[in-house]
């Protein structure tokens, strides 16, 4: 309990809604914000930035070798390419998962994520659960969650505790030799690209896409 | 400090629950914390860090049964009320009428709505140009110190007092540790350290997995 927030967790003025508006009014009234802009952020992160970006830049990396190369060399410059850029994304790395070794991230202090490519992070990502157990006991987390990583096959966790970003480059699927970047795009999730997840061809609506 | 945010490599809170087509926020309230998050921190009035650290006192029982973005919110309201402004107790319905708010600190005009916008594509780099040569190479051995502040840090109790080593420098930055309590701090060099997970949790765990992490250069001793 911090000293200067005595009443936080007494029940009266719990209403987040209000306080959050009073924070608007305030910063608005001394003249700090443009409150007409909130909107947009929001519909941004709601409607633009999301694990889409992430899977086309997978896509990209899986039919261009020198774009794949690129992106693990300098992942921030190599998504900027598609377009992609901006807040939490501003120092990235691609990580990539390959026979011998299986990526996954987590902050285990608050919530980093990588904003550009993913959007804004899923419920369980930021939850005492997953940030506690996935750097201790990583492959009972991802075989919990779907995912059998053979012994011989070397778990790497990335901690995100600085400023840099992480992001996983899943292998790609046999049986999609041939497809186009946007069919490959389609069949990506956001589970993938955090790393609790492979791209699979068997459910393509599974849960993260 | 060793608070209840530190919680990787903690047992005890059960299995992972995700959510099947879950949307970007849950709540109408969750949105505009967020997007007025977003417009706060581009004021420049505080800085993450000084956030986190806000987050991370809450009371461990609080932290934990808090909805997410209602930490978000609980950090705005401390930086803004640290800095002198009107208390938002205050402007809650159900308050007094507002007293004696002190004067804020000085700013400039709003920041126009284009460069709000514009800065959620342009990002705000942290890395700058340092002159200083870093201390450590890739492959150098180090050991995560063994220290517990009593204020932020962005070295998590699980690495402390372990071997690890030098994977890549990230080049340099400012100190979280430092910042978030407004000191000045020159910048850092930045580190991947890889620690084996055997290290880290013993000799149950599997030989070749292994934890990244990205340290600043004061958290490592040479070894």
């Amino acid at each position: 309990m911090s000293q200067s927030d005595p009443h936080f967790h007494t029940d009266v003025p719990k209403d987040p809604a209000l306080r959050i508006k009073a924070i608007e009014t305030v910063l608005t009234e001394k003249g700090l914000i443009d409150p007409s802009a909130i909107e947009e952020v929001i519909q941004a992160y709601e409607t633009k930035i999301g694990p889409r970006n992430g899977a086309r830049v997978v896509a990209r990396a899986w039919v261009d070798p020198s774009f794949k190369e690129r992106l693990l060399a300098d992942a921030s410059k190599a998504i900027a390419e598609l377009g992609y850029s901006g807040l939490q994304g501003e120092h990235m790395i691609a990580v990539e998962n390959t026979p011998t070794v299986h990526n996954v991230f987590v902050c285990t202090l608050c919530s980093c994520y990588p904003w550009p490519v993913l959007g804004l992070p899923p419920k369980w990502y930021k939850s005492a659960p997953y940030r506690s157990r996935i750097v201790i006991e990583p492959r009972a987390v991802l075989a919990e969650l779907g995912l059998e990583i053979p012994l011989e096959t070397e778990v790497r966790v990335w901690d995100s505790n600085a400023e840099l970003r992480y992001f996983v480059l899943p292998s790609r699927p046999a049986g999609t030799e041939g497809w186009s970047e946007e069919q490959l795009a389609a069949i990506v999730t956001r589970d993938s690209m955090i790393g609790t997840a492979k791209v699979t061809l068997l459910e393509t609506t599974q849960k993260g896409a | 400090m060793n608070g209840i945010h530190d919680i990787g490599g903690m047992q005890g809170f059960g299995r992972i629950e995700q959510e099947v087509d879950e949307p970007v926020f849950h709540e109408e309230w969750e949105r505009r914390t967020f997007g007025t998050m977003v417009l706060f921190l581009a004021t420049g009035m505080a800085r993450i860090p000084e956030l986190r650290y806000s987050v991370e006192r809450l009371h461990a029982q609080c932290y934990l049964e808090t909805p997410y973005f209602r930490t978000w919110i609980h950090s705005i309201e401390e930086a803004l009320n640290s800095r002198g402004f009107t208390q938002i107790e205050d402007l809650l319905p159900h308050s007094a009428p507002v007293g004696s708010a002190k004067s804020p600190v000085e700013h400039g005009p709003p920041l126009p709505r284009n460069f709000v916008i514009t800065a959620l594509t342009t990002g705000v780099p942290s890395r700058v140009e340092s002159q200083v040569t870093p201390r450590f190479a890739p492959g150098d051995k180090v050991t995560a110190k063994n220290i517990h502040p009593a204020g932020h840090t962005r070295l998590p109790r699980y690495v402390r007092g372990k071997k690890g080593e030098i994977v890549r420098l990230h080049g340099s930055f400012a100190v979280d540790d430092r910042t978030a309590h407004h000191l000045s701090s020159d910048p850092e060099q930045v580190y991947s350290v890889r620690f084996s997970a055997r290290e880290l949790w013993g000799p149950s765990a599997p030989e070749k997995d292994a934890l990244y992490i990205d340290l600043w250069e004061s958290h490592l001793d040479a070894r």
